[in-house]
């Protein structure tokens, strides 16, 4: 998202609920505790409870990027992966910005913050853009053959304190699989192993299969920091007035100097709505 | 290179049912999302005492399904004799803007918001952690209400599931919100309008371990007279649960030019909607994979 440039405008539209100066733009990132941490939460059923809101931490960079862990940030491509890379970056608009679904990996790969919800039988991700994804931790297996979607098909269970999350059964098509535009193939297999190590911290260690368009699987992995205890995930609605649609060219766009990517806004955002100054809404009567 | 499997347009199965979803509205939201099973399943509805968690309350979590009563469906005047709602001159005056003059907000991938969720036919999962109550819907779309007891703000952004505050009274589950857009939004699947004024509170019971119930209280003074009040039950549904649902993915509601402003005409079984009218292409199979386009 950052990467689509349409971060800036959206979400002055859709800020978190409660009006915090961590709710800012500023605020999407976190830095470390200064206090030590206590000890992870444990649900009811004994498992670290990784419930929360969740930040990125300043040290994750450069941001985006599924090759974030590899020598030079180079993906193992296979020549169809490097075709399918090509593509992606010249003939494909960043499918995020056009309100379609992150998928897995992308969003563990993202800036933005996310919230997470453990139930003994489920536990949710909520993301921006107003998506979410569902995972049943009941021990159940993989079906034979899952219908294609952005999150695949995902099966939770738990070795220990992790949370273990397999994935199988992706598209491959209006999909990159990092704000970079490196692509993923329908046989992409991806293994999350979900930590949280104290209160403050959530980490995933993330193993990429995808034989298709990368030669050998490879690893990412990151740390979020906790936001505050009564944050909650504001809605977002990614298709109220997406301006991107006019003005994303192709593939992520150029490097910026922090390492991100992303299009500018090329047109000037209107001033803040503020009560002196209320939303005029355009084509619509007003009663 | 030539045979990399890419590429659009590519039409699965589960896109297919997501178009049918998106472009006739009411009639197709009982079917996409966790609707494997679909409205009307018969897998057995749970007996039993509503569970608890461990904090004492009622554990609301679980995938919900229309219990087949509630009937017009999309209607937050269900429940009025004739089912006519109480307009101010400026509601009526906006219900014929909706109907006239607005394409149906959802169907361009919107979220639905408060009352229309309420009343939609769709299936929604609820789960209950801690703190926070997530009600994950069809569409991709969520609203996260929580329950640690704050009040509203002083002046919340408008959103179209308001600003939500969550409160327990005894076994009932209270959501208070105000905060509301009042444009882009029907506060329902028949283009009934809601203003900025919009005030509602749900009170949620569990009465058993299978049925989930809402009284449902809709204050607008701005385009209503009096309060609505709009009552609902839904049924446990056992091993279904909320499934990905990519609105904006091939949504041909935006492009395709088939719908019509307002609700659309009504149908033999009282639900509301413009039909597609170009055919699907088959669904895609093992043997007659989708067709795709291969970039040389």
């Amino acid at each position: 998202m950052l990467v689509a440039g349409c971060l800036f405008a959206q979400t002055q539209s859709a800020p978190a609920k409660q009006k915090t100066p961590d709710d800012s733009y500023a605020g999407l990132m976190a830095s470390e505790p200064t206090a030590p941490s206590q000890p992870a939460p444990r649900a009811a059923d004994g498992h670290p409870d990784l419930g929360g809101f969740w930040r990125g931490d300043r040290k994750t960079k450069p941001v985006g990027n599924i090759g974030k862990d590899l020598p030079g940030f180079k993906l193992p491509l296979t020549a169809a992966g490097e075709a399918a890379l090509k593509h992606n970056l010249t003939e494909t608009i960043d499918p995020e910005s056009l309100c379609i679904i992150g998928g897995t990996p992308r969003h563990n790969a993202s800036g933005l913050p996310f919230m997470v919800l453990q139930t003994p039988k489920y536990v949710a991700f909520l993301y921006f853009y107003s998506y979410y994804r569902l995972i049943p931790t009941d021990g159940r297996k993989h079906s034979e053959d899952p219908d294609p979607s952005f999150f695949g098909e995902e099966v939770g269970h738990w070795e220990g304190d992790t949370l273990v999350v397999d994935s199988i059964g992706f598209k491959d098509d209006k999909v990159w699989i990092d704000e970079n535009a490196n692509p993923h193939s329908d046989q992409l297999h991806v293994v999350e192993r979900w930590t949280r190590p104290d209160a403050d911290h959530i980490h995933v260690e993330t193993l990429i299969e995808d034989p298709k368009f990368y030669t050998k699987p490879f690893t990412y992995q990151r740390t979020w920091l906790a936001g505050k205890a009564d944050q909650v995930l504001g809605e977002y609605s990614c298709s109220e007035n997406n301006v991107d649609r006019d003005h994303l060219g192709p593939g992520p766009g150029p490097i910026r100097p922090d390492g991100s990517r992303g299009y500018g806004d090329l047109a000037p955002l209107p001033p803040p709505i503020t009560k002196e100054h209320p939303l005029k809404p355009q084509g619509q009567k007003s009663f | 290179m030539n045979n990399i499997n890419r590429y659009a347009p590519k039409i699965l199965g589960a896109a297919i049912a997501m178009l049918i979803a998106a472009s006739t509205g009411a009639y197709a939201q009982g079917n996409g999302g966790g609707g494997r099973l679909g409205r009307g399943a018969s897998a057995p509805i749970p007996t039993g005492p509503a569970p608890h968690l461990a904090d004492g309350h009622i554990d609301f979590s679980g995938y919900w399904r229309d219990d087949g009563n509630a009937k017009p469906h999309g209607n937050i005047g269900k429940d009025l004799p004739g089912f006519k709602l109480p307009f101010t001159a400026a509601g009526e005056a906006a219900h014929k803007y909706n109907v006239e003059h607005t394409v149906d907000p959802e169907s361009l991938c919107l979220p639905g918001g408060l009352p229309r969720e309420d009343a939609g036919d769709g299936g929604f999962q609820l789960l209950q952690a801690g703190p926070d109550l997530a009600f994950l819907y069809q569409y991709g779309t969520f609203r996260v209400v929580p329950l640690d007891g704050r009040k509203h703000s002083e002046d919340p952004d408008p959103t179209y599931f308001g600003e939500e505050i969550g409160s327990w009274d005894g076994d009932t589950l209270v959501i208070d919100s105000i905060g509301f857009k009042d444009t882009k939004t029907w506060a329902d699947e028949n283009a009934d309008p809601h203003s900025d004024a919009l005030h509602t509170i749900e009170r949620w019971t569990r009465p058993d371990a299978g049925h989930l119930h809402l009284e449902l209280t809709i204050e607008d003074p701005k385009f209503y007279k009096e309060p609505i009040h709009f009552q609902r039950t839904w049924v446990a549904a056992i091993g279904q649960h909320s499934r990905e649902q990519a609105c904006s993915e091939n949504n041909i509601d935006v492009t395709g030019g088939h719908l019509g402003f307002g609700p659309g005409p009504i149908r033999a079984d009282g639900t509301r909607g413009y039909d597609n009218p170009a055919p699907l292409p088959p669904p895609p199979s093992k043997e007659h994979p989708a067709t795709n386009i291969i970039p040389q």
